[in-house]
């Protein structure tokens, strides 16, 4: 902080120093000669350096006199060099209100080059001498100052516009520096020691500011003055976007103004008016501390849609507000960033405006409710109620609410991110789960009655929901892999056969968590038979006060969680059988010698064991579900290889196989499909997506895609191939990994293609 | 001084004059047998217009060398530490 602030006081006060360089220059002695002489017999391979400094940093230094990475080198115009902001560029009236115009217009379509095409400031919104002045000026006074040119577009229109940018651009710092999105990586904030308007803490005075200057434009009252209207008020709208972070409102009337004014500026390219010459430049990076090699300024393009994204993207988030359930809540965490990356400032605010500042969850639940909601939700509510308000499970799930806390701030990280993050929490949620099995286990021996006991032991309702928790992270980290394009083409088996493995574990669980809430379904009807059957008035009025309480307070919820659970079985068996298909059809094609799951690369330093435990890393400390070895691996497929005897017919069973699988993916896609239009009260299925429903619908649009490319790739495996080995077969053909339009990322196919090289290629 | 060798100006502030009227202001990490030099925290002052500003972590090339400069005092304190040095080893 310190060191930034210095940074921002240099380049207001080196001009005023002369004098004490001067002095402290005098105080110095000159050891050139002394250097020189010193080097003079230093043998080529010398480096003398501190201890304690990484050469490797060396490598981000600057170097000077190299017009590359040495910003005093920047050369300006003489225009640039001149410009001053003490007089009003243009001649007339018109020309000054098209030169305002100018400036504002392409400070606003920096801020879409800044946020949305990840631009650094200084090449944007900081090339502005303008900004660059009032910034400086502001901060010496803390307090907004304003131009003296005696013009009052300039004077007031213009400041005002720009203070609405930096007010603006202060908001996007405060996300920032929340720390949910990562300084260059997400987005770029090298504010060149400037502040930006740190003393403003009121937002209305930048807003009145604003409005103050709509109506001086208007009342100018000529028709060139529309385009420069609008821009304030887009202005305005981009100062209003706080009140989501500052007052947590979920109002979307700014945001639905935003798109109004941006959808209005983006048809307005005729109002194009070009700023003065010499107002924008590079000219900053020259002038102020910077550590960053000069950089050319943007051209900004004409963007104003990019405004809309922004907004668009800022609505999805705020939609969390309706959540009715911590389900609803938690799909729109998981579909709102899926498909398509969200802009920077959405995905920042999600898990600030959905975990707020007093760690309460939308305002409405403190921690503890909120995962008791996601149990609840779950599984059981009677065996989970009961086993939660156990004093031994506060610590676990106090803990368990720390992990669901960084599950929801990662679903709002860029793609990369994402992956790293489900990375991180596999241990956690690993630590968790038998954390909580020994305290669940705990608690349900102490317990008298047999809620818990079931046909295969006791049921632990809260390290069920764990399991599976941890389950999925380890499939969508394996998943995610594809979608990143990170694994090469003879990995896929591997990774394919771990995602089926994993799919099949946490089928497991869930048909045993259902299986238990069918049965709690049927104790409660089964007391309805009881009661006809009572003859002891007494105990029948008791059974029938015990019936109508569970049918009153249990049986709904019991059976919303079956329907969810039959959803996230359904969810699963998707994933499960696409993953076999991809399995299967990597058998084929290694039968017929097209691909291999080992790889050809040089084994001198590595071996396929160690390549293949290097990429099931994240899963070794995992206790359950247990890594599968390398022999395993390859046991696995050994067993789905197809071999002579009667290659045709059996090649002919596992293409049937496949279908089947594929058919049975399609059939639960188009069920949860039909659930998810039909909404959670109308359907099988509860799926929690009415808040995301056009992404979800997306998602399961895109796994169906995946599972008719899957289908066809069949057709085209066997037409290529023929169906019985040929040893020329793997000269001819190579595989890779590719994505039909509009399938699924996460389910790449295996395609075969014309072999360029006379060589087999794995 | 003679006696001074060159890893004894390591982690010393030094002030640079460049040949363009420019004075790096920095503490010396590291330099190979050329003498290129690789100072951290520079401080960039232009001697025509007075105007200061941070660099961080700069390489300054010997050829852009015009003058190397040290503090008096430090110097003088450098000089201490290798006689001490030197007394100590004989």
């Amino acid at each position: 902080m310190d060191l930034e602030k210095e940074f921002g006081n240099l380049h207001l006060s080196g001009s005023t120093k002369d004098g004490l360089i001067d002095e402290k220059l005098s105080d110095l002695v000159d050891i050139t000669e002394l250097f020189f002489d010193l080097g003079k017999d230093l043998s080529p391979q010398t480096i003398i350096q501190d201890p304690g400094f990484n050469s490797f940093e060396g490598t981000h230094s600057l170097e000077v006199n190299n017009p590359k990475l040495d910003s005093s080198l920047i050369s300006l115009t003489s225009e640039e060099e001149r410009f001053s902001c003490d007089v009003a560029c243009g001649a007339t009236d018109v020309e000054r209100l098209m030169y305002v115009t100018g400036i504002v217009d392409w400070l606003a379509r920096f801020l879409v080059c800044w946020l949305n095409e990840y631009q650094t400031l200084p090449t944007t919104v900081l090339s502005c001498r303008y900004v660059e002045f009032l910034l400086t000026v502001s901060s010496e006074r803390e307090e907004l100052s304003y131009l003296r040119t005696g013009d009052r577009l300039y004077d007031q229109v213009l400041c005002d516009a720009i203070y609405g940018i930096c007010y603006f651009a202060k908001f996007v710092q405060k996300l920032l520096k929340a720390g949910v999105v990562f300084e260059e990586e997400d987005l770029n904030f090298n504010h060149m020691g400037l502040d930006f308007l740190s003393y403003v803490e009121d937002q209305e005075l930048i807003l009145t500011r604003l409005h103050r200057s709509i109506d001086y434009i208007e009342s100018l009252q000529s028709p060139e003055t529309g385009f420069l209207q609008h821009l304030l008020k887009l202005i305005c709208c981009l100062v209003s976007l706080e009140n989501h972070l500052k007052v947590y409102s979920a109002d979307t009337t700014e945001l639905d103004n935003l798109i109004e004014e941006a959808i209005y500026l983006e048809q307005q390219r005729s109002s194009e008016c070009d700023p003065p010459p010499g107002c924008f430049s590079m000219g900053i990076q020259k002038r102020l501390s910077n550590q960053f090699p000069p950089k050319h300024l943007v051209v900004p393009t004409w963007n104003y849609k990019g405004f809309v994204i922004m907004a668009q993207d800022i609505k999805a988030v705020l939609m969390v507000d309706k959540a009715a359930s911590m389900l609803e809540a938690a799909q729109l965490a998981s579909f709102f960033n899926k498909l398509t990356q969200r802009h920077v400032v959405a995905r920042a605010l999600f898990p600030l405006f959905f975990i707020r500042d007093d760690e309460r969850v939308l305002g409405r639940y403190s921690g503890f409710d909120c995962i008791n909601l996601h149990l609840t939700e779950f599984c059981a509510t009677t065996t989970a109620s009961t086993t939660i308000l156990s004093p031994e499970m506060t610590p676990v799930l106090q803990e368990a609410m720390n992990i669901m806390f960084e599950w929801y701030q990662n679903m709002a990280q860029n793609t990369s991110r994402y992956r790293q993050g489900y990375n991180r929490q596999l241990l956690l949620w690993d630590a968790l789960h038998a954390q909580m099995e020994s305290c669940e286990y705990e608690i349900a021996s102490q317990a008298t009655g047999e809620e818990s006991i079931t046909k295969t032991g006791i049921f632990m309702p809260c390290s069920s929901w764990v399991f599976f928790m941890k389950v999925t992270a380890m499939i969508e980290y394996v998943l995610k892999g594809f979608d990143l394009e990170v694994y090469k083409p003879f990995e896929a088996f591997a990774m394919f056969w771990y995602s089926y493995y994993l799919s099949y574990q946490q089928e497991s669980c869930l048909e045993k968590v259902h299986e238990v809430i069918e049965s709690k379904i049927n104790s409660i009807h089964s007391l309805g038979k009881k009661i006809k059957k009572q003859k002891n008035a007494q105990k029948k009025t008791e059974l029938k006060a015990q019936y109508r309480h569970l049918m009153d307070n249990n049986m709904e919820s019991l059976r919303t969680n079956k329907r969810y659970l039959s959803y996230l079985l359904m969810h699963g068996s998707i994933i499960k059988s696409l993953s076999l298909c991809e399995v299967l059809q990597f058998s084929i094609l290694k039968s017929f010698g097209v691909i291999d799951n080992k790889t050809s690369a040089s084994k001198i330093f590595s071996n396929d064991r160690l390549l293949l435990e290097l990429r099931l890393k994240p899963f070794s400390s995992i206790g359950v579900p247990e890594l599968l070895t390398y022999e395993a691996f390859e046991s696995a497929l050994n067993d789905l290889l197809i071999t002579e005897p009667m290659i045709s017919s059996k090649l002919e069973k596992t293409l049937d196989r496949i279908s089947k699988e594929v058919s049975n993916a399609l059939t639960a896609i188009d069920t949860i499909k039909k659930c998810i239009n039909a909404g959670d009260n109308n359907g099988l299925l509860v799926t929690g997506t009415r808040l995301v429903k056009e992404q979800a619908l997306k998602y399961y649009d895109q796994l169906h895609a995946s599972a008719k490319a899957i289908e066809l790739n069949n057709a085209v495996i066997t037409a290529k191939l023929g169906r019985s080995k040929s040893s020329s077969i793997s000269d001819k053909f190579t595989v890779r990994l590719s994505i039909p339009n509009d399938a699924s990322r996460f389910f790449p196919l295996l395609e075969l293609t014309n072999s360029t090289k006379n060589k087999r290629v794995r | 001084m003679d006696k001074l060798r060159l890893p004894d100006f390591i982690g010393s502030t030094l002030h640079i004059s460049l040949g363009d009227k420019r004075v790096l202001t920095g503490t010396l990490m590291a330099m190979d047998c050329q003498l290129n030099l690789l100072l951290d925290h520079v401080r960039e002052t232009r001697l025509d217009d007075g105007n200061q500003r941070l660099l961080g972590l700069v390489s300054v090339p010997r050829a852009t060398i015009s003058s190397i400069k040290l503090d008096r005092d430090t110097l003088e304190h450098l000089c201490r530490l290798r006689q001490e040095f030197m007394r100590q080893v004989v």
